[in-house]
């Protein structure tokens, strides 16, 4: 089961900041040599920049989704009697009337299976942004000539 | 002495490396300071695997940029 947390504006930050400096990189690079060690270097760290920066900003449009979804979900649960508990609809303890036991019986298995859903899609949205940042640090660490930061992760074509 | 279009060529060269390695240097900077919380520990090794990785090639662009070794 996905977590459930994360800050969406701190990804956005860090996405806009490398798109931002990938396009600055690319126009400040534009005079050099494109065949220059230095001009394939900055082309080089300028595509994998923009590479992370696409995807921790459509993550963090993921992620902003799924915990809005989230709370839309726990106030349609509140309403109907029930409780979410991260990615559970549950019945709360208490003594209750048949009629709120069978209202709360009807509405818990669509709200599951919107939970669900929303679940679904943030762990998808988490493996698209794992790899990519994976696939853009070996690419800059094949690039620069140094050993990867982490040992892990995925290599191009090796998925 | 006059210059040739071929030193002034390299001369716009010289001028734009150096200018790439300050911004390199500059992103490198403000890479480094922040701080993403995905939510997701996979997802978050990945994101600080970058993060350092970036910073690492930023600052090997600059040094290369710079003409040194």
């Amino acid at each position: 089961m996905t977590a459930l947390g994360g800050d969406p504006a701190s990804c956005s930050h860090l996405g806009g900041t490398l798109l931002r400096g990938a396009a600055g990189l690319a126009r400040t690079a534009y005079p050099l040599d494109s065949n220059s060690a230095t001009g394939r270097m900055a082309a080089a760290v300028t595509g994998e920049l923009d590479r992370a920066g696409r995807a921790l900003q459509v993550y963090a449009q993921d992620l902003a989704e799924a915990l809005a979804s989230h709370e839309r979900l726990r106030v349609r649960a509140a309403a109907a009697g029930l409780e979410v508990q991260g990615w559970r609809v549950i019945e709360p303890y208490g003594v209750v009337t048949v009629p709120t036991i069978q209202a709360r019986r009807e509405a818990a298995p669509d709200l599951q299976a919107a939970l669900d859903r929303s679940n679904a899609r943030l762990g998808r949205a988490r493996a698209a942004v794992t790899r990519e940042l994976q696939l853009a640090e070996h690419a800059l660490a094949r690039t620069a000539g140094l050993p990867s930061a982490r040992a892990s992760g995925p290599t191009p074509g090796g998925q | 002495m006059r210059r040739t279009p071929a030193s002034r060529s390299r001369d716009v060269g010289d001028l734009a490396a150096l200018a790439v390695a300050a911004q390199a240097r500059a992103i490198a900077r403000e890479v480094g300071t922040l701080d993403p919380i995905l939510g997701d520990d996979s997802a978050q090794r990945a994101a600080d695997g970058f993060a350092e990785q970036a910073v690492a090639s930023l600052s090997r662009l600059a040094i290369l940029a710079e003409g040194r070794p």
